[in-house]
């Protein structure tokens, strides 16, 4: 009795004029953007080369005390991700690089800044044609599933066999969701073919992965919005109420909900800006190198006498031992408060950062696209967590290069007590720009996109058990007369 | 659908003229949408979403706001100070922060940014100017949360999706449910005439969904003020007062488009999916698709790659020239192996005599050369941006974006006007000071020098730089091309659903 139910779903929708609209929909939209990115991909890794190429002449004619000094500033570029057409994620909105001087590090454009502008309006990627158009459409061919029959009389009809309701349910949701999930196979095995032939890398290691992943992951979500559809198939008497009903839900789960729980985030957890923060560290920075240079100041005017000129080899001679010594104890001791300070103010601003995403990020779980928007830019690696790993990396090269150059380089500014401010700058062993590490980011693995989203896998299975089960009572207790 | 045998009968109102129809239609139809349950659904969600809406927008207004007081404060501090004394004119790398920075124009986003975000967050937030060309800041838009991803929420997009939705579910079975019920004939079997039973719906259907529409926009400013917004200028009310005549337009688009796909049908489930489908498409896929088609047929390079591009010529034409400069320095002087202030002083007429044509040599080749990218560079982008607009011109829900877009000064009309003004300021200052330079850079040998050539001026004798017009006046002559295109979709659908009822067979 199932199969013959299920075929009769199927025959009926494969039949039907939408199934033909909704292939032709996804065939345009799908095939069109993974097309456009694929060339875009290509775009941007001849750019990614090129400015590396660029970076490495700039470096290799540039004199060592510029690049000491950083007037010729040191770049880590971010490598793009073959899989931002299925996924753009926070992609676009990434530093395309970083500069590095002694200061730290300045992030460069984002590929925002290069966009034509009107892609503000909605990025076309796989992942908005399945959140925003696939889940319409599913929803759409959903709603009329058990209002439609009621409403024909035909349920009555049905419920006459020997079919128990649970089988007849059962094989609703089977072969009413077969029938949606067909065009968007093909279509999806059309666009890795396509992709395939546009010479995107297919054959890197956990590329399958990945699209098997990307295309799990979209099916239980559309299979979630189909079983949310039923159920409300299943509770209305007519296919127009189930329809208004359907479409409700569908403006609530998509916009409101993960946008109201940032709103709550922030009032749950309120965090200062960004733009206090940096004054708070501005301030602490200058409050410091003001102490020190004033500092430095005294005890040269105390050694050399007042009004000595700065200079970098003052007279006399045999006290210039002890005004190095000095020198570099203080600066070093200015450093380390200065590193320590910036951290505490950093890494408190951080953590309070983190808990108010975390917060906001897992009410939004409540909503199933929410949660899918999560999982696929995490496997598609423009996720959150490829965008801390990037900073991570940033963070990691910036101290590797203080360690290996920038702390070659003293920089003195010293305040006279009787007036007038003087700098100098020296470098005590040159180093070889070439042998300096190169900047490496890679992304993260399937592992991690795997471990980081257990929520998102919680919310999808959560949405695809319980309207089902729920359906079911419903349609359970339908009274047939 | 209601009771017909309580009614007046409608005999007696043929007589009475075709208006008399029009209003007894309209009449019946507005009190049944009234009274309905998605009437009534979909006003508490928009409702309920509005503030939602205004809350993220003015949130994030007030950051964009933020950073632009903090540019400003930034520039008025380096006006005050040595760089905005003595203008260098000269773009040196070793300068501690670009002196050229005292030229810098920014842009204050724009308070209705708060319910038309458009592209205001879009915009570069600054541009500066240098002697190879403008040098645009980046801009507010990053995606920082994951909600962001999904798209931004403002008035504007529960105006073009939601409110559209209602528009849609208003119509689809205006005609087509009555076609299914069967009362159409009964209608028809009065004196009614069928424009006449038409345009009463379409009547109806406009008064009706005013009412939503009415108390988005109150809902919209007093949630506003409740979340501590500033009040609007004046003629930011009379803007919004725009945008919210522009809506209507929009919805009544739609709803003629409800209203021909429902003539056409005969049942209410085909007129409802082939709605539904026709919307998606058009209110969410067809922005997307309109960039993604104009990028494919006429690519552009980027920005920053064209933005390298001029800096490369430029920088390799002015080492080049630097150091023609330091050969005429070395001829006048018989230096060889040293520069010094004092050597160009006492020489200061004869080395300048020789300079001065080299410097103009330089000014024309630069402005060619750079002329050439920029022109193959702005013909490439104009061309994208043409034929994206045009294709968002195909459906309504793109083209009431770019309508309350330009109304509301955040629109792609209002970005090219800031670009045309950093272009005009440019203009302006290339002519007295980019290519009159005060300072000069001679290199010799190994060795490179900045020379003052003339005195330097203060950035009070330079020309200050002065945003694009935003007058009310202004944004509607912005607007007028897409409120035309608004117009003739509506005046099509209206023809088209009135010759569609008119062929419709009643047997």
């Amino acid at each position: 009795m199932l199969k013959a139910i299920i075929r009769k779903e199927l025959l009926e929708n494969v039949l039907s004029f939408r199934f033909p609209l909704f292939f032709l929909i996804c065939a345009v939209l799908i095939l069109t953007s993974l097309y456009v990115h694929q060339l875009d991909f290509g775009n941007r890794v001849r750019d990614y080369n090129e400015q590396i190429r660029l970076a490495g002449e700039e470096l290799a004619a540039a004199r060592p005390t510029d690049i000491h000094y950083g007037r010729v500033p040191l770049r880590g570029f971010l490598p793009p991700s073959p899989l931002a057409g299925f996924a753009s994620g926070f992609e676009a909105s990434l530093p395309k690089f970083y500069e590095f001087n002694a200061e730290g590090a300045k992030p460069g454009d984002t590929a925002v800044a290069e966009e034509s502008v009107l892609s503000v309006f909605g990025k076309l990627d796989f992942l908005f044609i399945v959140q925003m158009v696939a889940s319409l459409i599913v929803l759409l061919f959903a709603s009329d599933m058990i209002a439609g029959e009621k409403e024909m009389g035909t349920l009555r009809a049905i419920l006459a066999n020997s079919a128990p309701r649970h089988t007849v349910l059962l094989g609703k949701y089977l072969g009413g969701f077969t029938a949606v999930w067909l065009p968007f196979l093909i279509v999806f095995l059309l666009g890795v073919i396509l992709l395939g032939v546009l010479s995107f890398p297919l054959t890197q290691a956990g590329m399958p992965l990945r699209l098997a992943l990307i295309f799990l992951a979209s099916t239980l979500f559309l299979l979630a919005y189909f079983a949310l559809g039923l159920l409300v198939s299943a509770s209305s008497a007519r296919s127009r109420t189930a329809l208004v009903a359907i479409l409700l839900v569908w403006i609530v789960l998509q916009m409101a909900v993960p946008r109201l729980s940032d709103m709550i985030a922030a009032i749950v957890h309120p965090i200062p800006t960004q733009t206090v923060i940096s004054m708070q560290k501005s301030v602490v920075v200058k409050s410091i190198e003001n102490e020190k240079a004033r500092a430095l100041g005294r005890q040269y005017e105390a050694l050399f006498g007042r009004g000595t000129p700065f200079n970098t080899n003052p007279e006399p001679e045999s006290k210039r031992a002890e005004w190095d010594s000095y020198r570099t104890e203080t600066e070093t001791l200015a450093a380390e408060r200065k590193a320590a300070q910036l951290r505490e103010i950093e890494s408190g601003y951080q953590r309070e950062k983190a808990r108010q995403r975390a917060i906001a990020a897992n009410l939004s779980l409540i909503s199933p696209s929410a949660a899918l928007t999560r999982l696929l830019s995490d496997i598609c690696g423009t996720g959150e967590i490829d965008r801390g790993r990037y900073l991570d990396a940033v963070k990691a090269h910036q101290q590797t290069l203080d360690a290996a150059l920038y702390s070659h380089v003293h920089r003195t500014t010293v305040i006279m007590p009787s007036g007038g401010t003087a700098s100098g700058s020296s470098i005590d062993t040159m180093v070889d720009p070439k042998t300096l590490p190169a900047f490496a980011f890679r992304r993260s693995g399937v592992g991690d996109a795997l471990a980081g989203n257990w929520g998102s896998f919680l919310s999808l299975a959560f949405w695809l058990v319980a309207p089902f089960a729920a359906a079911y009572v419903r349609f359970i207790n339908y009274d047939v007369r | 659908m209601e009771d017909w045998s309580r009614k007046e009968s409608p005999v007696s109102l043929g007589k009475r003229g075709i208006s008399k129809v029009i209003w007894y239609i309209a009449n019946r139809e507005l009190v049944d949408q009234l009274i309905s349950t998605r009437f009534l659904i979909i006003v508490l969600l928009v409702v309920g979403l509005i503030p939602l809406a205004t809350y993220v927008g003015l949130e994030d207004y007030k950051n964009r706001l933020q950073d632009y007081d903090r540019l400003v404060a930034d520039k008025q501090k380096l006006m005050a100070g040595e760089a905005g004394q003595k203008v260098q004119g000269e773009d040196s790398p070793w300068t501690p922060e670009n002196e050229l920075a005292v030229f810098r124009a920014i842009r204050r986003p724009d308070p209705l940014s708060v319910f038309v975000r458009g592209l205001d967050g879009a915009y570069p937030e600054y541009w500066d100017f240098t002697p190879t060309g403008i040098e645009e800041g980046p801009s507010a838009l990053r995606p920082k949360r994951l909600s962001d991803l999904l798209g931004q929420l403002d008035m504007e997009f529960l105006i073009r999706v939601v409110l559209g939705l209602l528009a849609i579910l208003l119509a689809f079975d205006a005609v087509s449910g009555e076609k299914e019920m069967g009362t159409l004939r009964l209608v028809f079997s009065q004196p009614i005439s069928r424009a006449g039973f038409l345009a009463g719906k379409l009547v109806a259907g406009a008064a009706v969904l005013l009412v939503p529409l009415a108390a988005a926009f109150l809902v919209a400013l007093l949630s506003s003020k409740i979340f501590g917004m500033e009040s609007l200028p004046s003629d930011g009310s009379l803007k919004l007062l725009l945008v919210f005549l522009a809506s209507s337009l929009y919805l009544l688009c739609i709803y003629s488009l409800g209203l021909l796909i429902s003539s056409l049908t005969r049942s209410q489930k085909t007129s409802i999916i082939v709605l539904l489908v026709i919307w998606i498409v058009m209110s969410l896929a067809a922005s997307p698709v309109a960039t993604f088609t104009a990028q494919a047929i006429c690519p552009a390079p980027s920005r920053h790659i064209v933005e390298n591009q001029k800096k490369r010529l430029g920088d390799a034409l002015k080492t080049e020239t630097e150091k023609a400069m330091g050969a005429a320095y070395r001829d006048v002087t018989g230096v060889e192996n040293r520069m010094s202030y004092g050597d160009f002083l006492d020489n200061k007429d004869a080395v300048l005599r020789r300079i001065d044509p080299i410097i103009s040599s330089y000014v024309n080749k630069r402005r060619q050369l750079l002329a050439e990218v920029q022109q193959e560079a702005d013909r490439q982008e104009n061309g994208q941006n043409r034929i994206a607009r045009t294709v968002m011109w195909l459906s309504p829900a793109t083209t009431f974006t770019n309508v309350v877009t330009d109304l509301s000064s955040t629109g792609d009309e209002s970005r090219l006007a800031w670009f045309a003004a950093a272009e005009r300021y440019f203009n302006r200052l290339e002519a007295v000071l980019f290519e009159d330079p005060p300072m000069i850079t001679v290199r010799l040998g190994g060795m490179s020098s900045t020379l003052e050539r003339r005195n330097l001026p203060s950035i009070s004798e330079l020309p200050m730089f002065v945003p694009p017009k935003n007058q009310v006046v202004t944004t509607i002559q912005r607007a007028l091309p897409s409120v035309i295109i608004l117009m003739v979709h509506i005046v099509l659908l209206i023809i088209g659903g009135f010759i569609a009822f008119a062929r419709y067979d009643v047997r």
